[in-house]
C-alpha cells in the first residue's frame, strides 16, 4: 500500500480542511481519520473528493436563521464601515487645508477634538440616511411611516446644521487666517 | 411556532442505518457503505444531525499504538425517537401496500 500520509487524496483533504471554520475543524479531522482507513487508491480519491467538497462548502451552523443573522451582522458592519470611510473622506480636506495654509500643528489636542467631532457628525448623518436610501432603492414608499420619517429628517437637519456651523466657524483657521480661534 | 421540516430521504436512510443498533458506535465510511451515500452527501447529513442534537459523536479511545483514532457516531435519545417516528408510517405504508398488492388466489383453479 502507498503511504497514506503522503498521497494525493490525503494532501487534497488536508488542504481543504484548512478552509473549514474552527467550529467545523473537528469534522475535517474526522474525515481525515476515516480516509486513513481506506486502502484502494480509487476509493481514497472518491472519498477525499467528496469530503473536500464538504470542507469547502460546509453546512452552516444553525441553518437558515443563523444565516439570516450572519447576513444582518454583515450588513451592519458594511454600513458602519461605509459610513466611517465616507466621513473620513469628507473631513480629510480640512486637516489638509490646515497643514497647508496654517502654522498650527495638527498635534494640538483641540484639533483632534474638532476633526473627531466633524467625523462623528458626518458618520451619524450617513448612518441615518442609509435606511432612507435603501427604502427608495427597494421601491417602497417613504410615507409608510411618516412619524419615523419626520423624526429622521429632523435629526438629519440638526446634524447638517451643526456640521455647517462648525465648518463656517472654523474655516478661517483652516485657511490660515491670523489670530483665528 | 417552529416549523419542523421532515428529513430528506437520504437523512432518513442515515437515521435508519444508525437506528439498526442504536447502542453501537458506527464509523462514517461504514455508514456510507450501508446507506450507499457518498462521503460528500454523508458528512453534511452527519454534521446537521449532530447540530440538531440527534447524533452523538466521539473519538475512538484505547487504541493500540500507531493506529490513529476514528470518529464514531450513534443516535441520541432524540435521534432514536425521530428514527422510530419516521419508521412507523413507512412500515404502515409497506404493510398496507403488501395487503393491496397481494394477488387474489380465491377462485383461481
Amino acid at each position: 500500500m502507498k503511504n497514506a500520509g503522503t498521497d494525493g487524496p490525503q494532501r487534497l483533504l488536508a488542504a481543504a480542511i484548512r478552509l473549514l471554520p474552527n467550529e467545523r475543524r473537528g469534522w475535517g479531522l474526522a474525515m481525515l481519520a476515516e480516509l486513513g482507513q481506506l486502502q484502494h487508491p480509487s476509493t481514497r480519491w472518491r472519498f477525499a473528493l467528496g469530503c473536500a467538497r464538504v470542507a469547502i462548502f460546509p453546512p452552516r451552523k444553525g441553518g437558515l436563521s443563523q444565516t439570516i443573522m450572519e447576513q444582518t451582522q454583515k450588513s451592519v458592519i458594511k454600513t458602519l464601515g461605509l459610513a466611517m470611510l465616507i466621513s473620513f473622506l469628507l473631513v480629510l480636506p480640512f486637516p489638509i487645508l490646515q497643514v497647508v495654509y496654517s502654522q498650527l500643528s495638527l498635534r494640538k489636542s483641540d484639533n483632534f477634538v474638532l476633526f473627531g467631532l466633524l467625523w462623528l457628525l458626518s458618520m451619524a448623518f450617513i448612518v441615518s440616511v442609509i435606511p432612507i436610501v435603501r427604502t427608495i432603492r427597494m421601491g417602497n414608499s417613504l410615507l409608510a411611516n411618516p412619524i419615523t420619517l419626520l423624526l429622521r429628517v429632523a435629526f438629519l437637519a440638526l446634524l447638517a446644521w451643526m456640521w455647517g456651523v462648525i465648518i463656517i466657524d472654523q474655516l478661517p483657521c483652516f485657511l490660515g487666517v491670523p489670530n483665528c480661534d | 411556532v417552529k416549523r419542523i421540516r421532515p428529513p430528506s430521504t437520504q437523512t432518513a436512510a442515515v437515521l435508519f442505518a444508525l437506528a439498526d443498533d442504536p447502542t453501537a458506535w458506527r464509523y462514517g465510511y461504514e455508514l456510507s457503505q450501508q446507506t450507499g451515500l457518498k462521503a460528500g452527501s454523508m458528512y453534511p447529513i452527519l454534521i446537521r444531525l449532530a447540530d440538531r442534537g440527534l447524533l452523538e459523536t466521539a473519538w475512538e479511545s484505547g487504541l493500540p499504538a500507531g493506529r490513529p483514532p476514528r470518529h464514531l457516531y450513534r443516535l441520541t435519545g432524540q435521534g432514536i425517537k425521530l428514527a422510530a417516528e419516521l419508521a412507523a408510517p413507512a412500515q404502515r405504508s409497506v404493510k398496507h401496500r403488501r395487503i393491496r398488492l397481494r394477488p387474489r388466489t380465491d377462485g383461481v383453479s
